[in-house]
């Protein structure tokens, strides 16, 4: 999910879904663009989406509390992976063998994905989802 | 002498300019205005049914009460909306209603007589195919989105070319608010139905308005009904038949009655087949004419009293297709899945089955749309739930009922267009 409040987030989740769709044909991953920050913080809060790819400050202020989501309870969220200044963040209670296929869905795309962090880089991030760092760790043993 | 006639002509005529009919009132207007973006803004707006929910205003017997209304999914959709957009509904706002209104001298057990009295649509309007909803959701699993262009004299789409959709505006949702008997009966037969797999929404406080009462923690959170299913207080019934100019019988079940309107659509066929209608915001206007002292007692659900409205949306000319209880072997329709379809997936002709047949009927003006007319699948399946009729033929001809799905085709009229 992104944010149509954010020109760059939509056009870059569907490159993102065709690399994890090339990759793992199997997710079936759509798009989803909202409406703006409040409705992607209110459908990943009631777990009607687990996925969000938005701006890294809206990201942080949404896992934090902090900004203009001050007043709100944090996200249970983690974040996935990075690209530039963009974030793409996971529920925390959503299936590890899900967070780390759609990880290894994306390391193995990194050269199609502008601006994707490198793995060691993602490696020094704080707040990312375990299972994302267990298939960091695991790609770069076997790379 | 000809200047003196001129004059006074001059005079007449000013006069006659000023005292125009406009300021010739006989109505006494009770309005709920919309306020803010969405329904959680909104004084006037709820989205769950409790007899607790706020009376928003009083009405007495005649006077125009006039809803201005919001879309059934509480969106910001936009000529330009997309369908990544629809992922994003939160289905914990489904339907922002407004309301409820109190008509005075009403209690419970009587009924009332709501006149629909007038429909301003707003200038959009959108159609979608939600994935997991429809009544072909089993085919259509793919979002999809059309934008339509609203005036009085038809709904056009530049993602639906050469079709014109006729205006035949109604309420969606309109209905009286249940009492707490009522709450508590429609609660455990849902709930029975759930346990053994029925497609039911229990309640859910997950954007429940109003917050206080349907909220997460409010004080009413689980009685807080939810408004997918029409039931006896009526809601969303999306019958199109409910056109301007019919009236409907409501049984009261609180005092006042506690009106409401929502969901309103711009158009629809008998069957909706697609999840949704021509949907929109609107100014709907109506009229409650009288209080039948009692009649709610034996009123077991709302009536329709209607006279030419439904000639009116008759078809000039159209296309019918036959449906027989069919299926294929070893299918089970999304329909069909809690009768634990043993016994039943692997024949392909069912017994006195209304649904099947309609489901037979339908997909084959599916392909009738697809062949002759070059639509794509999804703008076939978009055109079905907007202006398609599914009808029963017969509940005789064992074991094969009929349903027939009806085109109207005047909505490739050229001359429609504009």
């Amino acid at each position: 999910m992104s944010s149509k409040t954010d020109p760059n987030s939509y056009p870059y989740s569907e490159l993102l879904i065709q690399a994890i769709n090339r990759e793992e044909p199997s997710a079936s991953a759509r798009p989803a663009r909202a409406q703006d920050l409040q409705r992607c913080y209110d459908l990943f809060a009631t777990d009607q989406m687990q996925f969000m790819l938005l701006p890294s400050r809206d990201t942080v202020a949404m896992l934090t509390s902090q900004g203009s989501f001050r007043e709100k309870e944090p996200l249970p969220g983690k974040i996935l992976y990075e690209f530039g200044d963009l974030t793409l963040s996971v529920r925390q209670d959503v299936d590890a063998n899900i967070v780390r296929t759609i990880t290894f869905a994306i390391l193995e795309q990194l050269g199609s994905l502008p601006n994707a962090s490198s793995p060691q880089a993602m490696l020094k991030v704080r707040n990312v989802h375990v299972d994302s760092l267990t298939a960091i760790t695991t790609f770069l043993a076997n790379s | 002498m000809n200047k003196l006639i001129t004059s006074a002509l001059f005079s007449a005529l000013a006069f006659q300019a000023v005292a125009d009919t406009t300021d010739q009132k006989w109505m006494t207007i009770i309005e709920l205005e919309k306020q803010g973006e969405h329904c959680a803004d909104d004084p006037n707006c709820f989205n769950r049914y409790h007899p607790e929910v706020p009376e928003k205003a009083t009405a007495n017997i005649g006077d125009m009460i006039v809803y201005h209304t919001r879309d059934a999914l509480d969106t910001k959709f936009t000529l330009d909306s997309i369908p990544a957009d629809l992922a994003t509904v939160d289905l914990g706002l489904v339907h922002p209603m407004t309301g409820p209104v109190h008509i005075n001298g009403a209690q419970r057990g009587d009924a009332i007589e709501v006149e629909i009295v007038d429909i301003v649509p707003d200038q959009y309007g959108y159609t979608v195919i939600a994935p997991g909803f429809g009544f072909l959701r089993d085919i259509f699993t793919e979002p999809y989105i059309v934008n339509w262009r609203l005036t009085r004299t038809g709904a056009v789409s530049p993602q639906m070319p050469g079709i014109t959709v006729p205006y035949e505006a109604f309420p969606g949702s309109i209905g009286v608010m249940p009492g707490m008997p009522e709450v508590e009966k429609i609660k455990a037969r849902e709930a029975g139905l759930a346990a053994i797999g029925g497609a039911v929404l229990g309640p859910s406080g997950a954007g429940a308005l109003p917050a206080d009462l349907c909220g997460e923690g409010g004080r009413a959170e689980n009685d807080c009904l939810r408004t997918i299913p029409p039931r006896e207080n009526g809601g969303n019934m999306d019958v199109q038949q409910m056109q301007i100019g019919t009236r409907l019988l409501f049984p009261c079940f609180i005092d006042g009655c506690g009106v409401f309107i929502g969901d309103v659509h711009y158009a629809q066929g008998d069957g909706e087949v697609g999840g949704t209608a021509i949907e929109m915001g609107s100014i709907t206007t109506i009229r409650v004419h009288k209080i039948h002292k009692g009649k709610g007692e034996t009123l077991q659900m709302p009536v329709t009293l209607g006279n030419d409205q439904i000639i009116d949306m008759e078809p000039t000319r159209y296309y019918q297709t036959v449906g027989i209880p069919l299926k294929g072997n070893n299918e089970l329709p999304p329909t069909h899945q809690y009768l634990s379809g043993a016994p039943i997936e692997n024949l392909e002709n069912l017994n006195e089955d209304l649904t099947l047949a309609a489901r037979h009927a339908l997909l084959q003006m599916l392909d009738y749309l697809v062949n002759e007319h070059g639509l794509t699948k999804e703008q076939a399946y978009i055109l079905s739930s907007v202006a398609v009729d599914l009808r029963v033929g017969q509940v005789v001809d064992v074991p094969n009922y009929i349903v027939t799905a009806v085109l109207n085709l005047d909505v490739f009229d050229k001359y429609r267009h504009y």
